[in-house]
């Protein structure tokens, strides 16, 4: 029942009880609400005629840089004598200064301006308008409008820099890069010899080679080229959200970032997948252009739970035939096998793993019978790991204790091979 | 200090009116009514905000019943106009919470302002009342005194905050 129906009950309640006793006191009892009644509705609001006109300091920011949102409402009506304006935002924007809701008195054709400062986390928002509430003194009359304003923000996901990342494709494209292209040519690393031919540079001849043959030879170099490269993020709820709100997929999206950064760095050309509520693709692409892309595409990434991605969905028709494919998911025990069969259909595969164990374990506390638990789920994940690893699939698994600036310099630095041999010198000295 | 306002106005509300029944002697009816009142209290501490439209309707209905048996006007009147701003307070209670920090001293000071103004306009209809019926007493005229000082006061605090 509204405030307003209420009181003109009691009002009809008081003169009738007032006129059926012929009771004068009972009708002065019934003054009080009327005055009340009437103070209420003497200013009330009538039509509301205003206009919202809102700018933004910045519409695309980093994570935790700070942006100034300025409100102007311009009333083209009668005086309203309180109007409340509530300006909505979004879970991962935090207001720092000032406010975005606003209560004043607005003046025939007067106008009013505030502002207010935020900050957020990854997210895109459309500032679609502004909520405003006129009413009385008293709260008798409501009435609610919807104003319209344009503006939005892209507020980017936070950025790990790392310098190189080693991929070993079957196949490079024809542009020069830095990934080896199993190929001789000009480079850097030696790739082998051949006779010398005409037009050949006196300084790539081998002297000792030739010295012991009767003809000339030429040192080769191993080509480096470009590659193709494939980012699949996984964005399922059900393995990237726990509870009390907490999800392991923000660290995802920093080692997507990261690694879609270094690659198109190095002249790659790449693609990224994310799916969660919905598959979102971002078609294959070179440069700094693409760079600004992927990052746009992985603000706006979101966990979700579809229907469609109840197990790991990695289209192939998407990814170029012997590309290289990067999968950044928490893993599940469900994946192993469409993992296998993309192995075996050829495709180099890297998985960065962000350890999802590890990152609950932290959350939880140090209770035994958590660290019993987080004991046994390690085990569980570590022999996953190691029948991806079975596989040929290189995978870095992550603790997202640790910056993956460091984790991605020890484990994705060095070619595999290099790494391999690393760790069995280093167990046959202990 | 909407609070602080709140909880006055509910004990003199239901206050007023159980005196306005004691003075007739019916006693157990004002205890019902003191009941009414600590019932009130602990449902504004607990934020049942439908607790208070129930509790005026009660009390509005009361001092009508009490108007007919004839019982002093003057106090039953006024619980019913402390019920009120009661009433107005839970509501603007609730609002406040979504209002703006800094807007909120002065919207207070000015609605509570405002209130005390509509109860001395009530307390001076019910004046009348009792001095046709020459019921005017000493203490009727101490709250009537207590109300205009209070009234004057929020009006002067209304403007510095302004």
């Amino acid at each position: 029942m509204s405030r307003i129906a209420l009181l003109a009950a009691l009002i009809y309640i008081l003169i009738i009880a007032g006129i059926g006793t012929l009771n004068g006191s009972v009708l002065t009892l019934a003054l009080p609400l009327v005055i009340y009644l009437l103070a209420g509705l003497w200013r009330g609001p009538e039509k509301l005629e205003l206009s919202a006109e809102r700018t933004i300091s910045s519409e695309r920011i980093a994570p935790g840089e700070i942006i100034t949102v300025s409100l102007t409402v311009t009333n083209h009506g009668e005086t309203l004598n309180q109007v409340t304006f509530h300006d909505p935002l979004p879970d991962f924007l935090e207001i720092i200064e000032g406010s975005n809701n606003r209560i004043a008195k607005l003046p025939a054709h007067g106008s009013l301006s505030w502002s207010y400062s935020l900050r957020g986390r990854r997210g895109f928002h459309t500032f679609s308008g502004l909520y405003l509430q006129a009413e009385d003194n008293f709260g008798l009359v409501i009435k609610r409008k919807f104003l319209p304003t344009s503006g939005q923000v892209l507020v980017l996901p936070s950025v790990a820099r790392v310098r190189r990342i080693v991929i070993q494709p079957r196949q490079t494209r024809v542009y020069s890069g830095v990934i080896p292209a199993h190929q001789g040519g000009t480079g850097i690393e030696f790739f082998g010899l051949r006779s010398y031919q005409m037009g050949d540079s006196p300084h790539h001849i081998n002297w000792r080679a030739s010295a012991r043959g009767n003809s000339l030879y030429t040192n080769e170099y191993e080509q480096e080229r470009v590659a193709d490269v494939g980012i699949v993020l996984d964005g399922r709820s059900r393995i990237n959200d726990f509870g009390d709100r907490s999800s392991i997929f923000d660290d995802s999206v920093l080692a997507a970032v990261a690694v879609s950064s270094a690659l198109l760095a190095e002249g790659n050309r790449v693609g990224l997948l994310i799916y969660g509520d919905r598959a979102r693709w971002t078609s294959p692409g070179f440069g700094k252009r693409q760079r600004e892309r992927i990052m746009q595409n992985l603000a706006l990434s979101k966990t979700g739970e579809s229907q469609n991605f109840k197990s790991l969905f990695i289209p192939r028709r998407m990814f170029p035939t012997n590309s290289q494919i990067i999968l950044i998911s928490p893993l599940h025990e469900d994946d192993l096998p469409l993992l296998a069969q993309l192995r075996r259909s050829g495709y180099p595969l890297m998985v960065i793993s962000p350890d999802p164990v590890t990152f609950e374990a932290r959350r939880l506390g140090n209770s035994g019978s958590v660290q019993m638990a987080a004991r046994i789920a390690r085990l569980e994940r570590e022999i996953m790991l190691r029948k991806l690893r079975g596989l040929g699939i290189q995978v870095v698994n992550w603790n997202t204790a640790m910056p993956f600036d460091q984790v991605a310099r020890a484990a994705l630095s060095r070619p595999v091979t290099f790494l391999r041999a690393m760790r069995s010198e280093r167990g046959g000295r202990s | 200090m909407t609070n602080i306002a709140l909880t006055i106005s509910i004990m003199l509300g239901t206050g007023l009116i159980a005196r306005g029944w004691n003075l007739a002697g019916l006693d157990n009816f004002a205890l019902w009514f003191i009941a009414l009142g600590i019932i009130w209290l602990i449902a504004q501490y607990n934020h049942w905000g439908w607790f208070s439209a129930a509790a005026l309707l009660a009390v509005i209905l009361a001092a009508c019943a009490g108007l007919w048996l004839g019982l002093h006007a003057g106090w039953l009147i006024a619980g019913s106009i402390f019920s009120l701003i009661a009433w107005d307070l839970t509501d603007f209670r609730h609002k406040k919470l979504t209002l703006p920090k800094h807007d909120l001293r002065g919207i207070e000071q000015r609605h509570i302002a405002r209130l005390s103004f509509l109860a001395l306009a009530g307390l001076i209809f019910a004046t009348l009342l009792l001095l046709l019926r020459r019921q005017f007493t000493s203490d009727w005229g101490i709250l009537l005194g207590v109300m205009a000082v209070n009234s004057f006061t929020q009006f002067i605090f209304g403007l510095r905050v302004k």
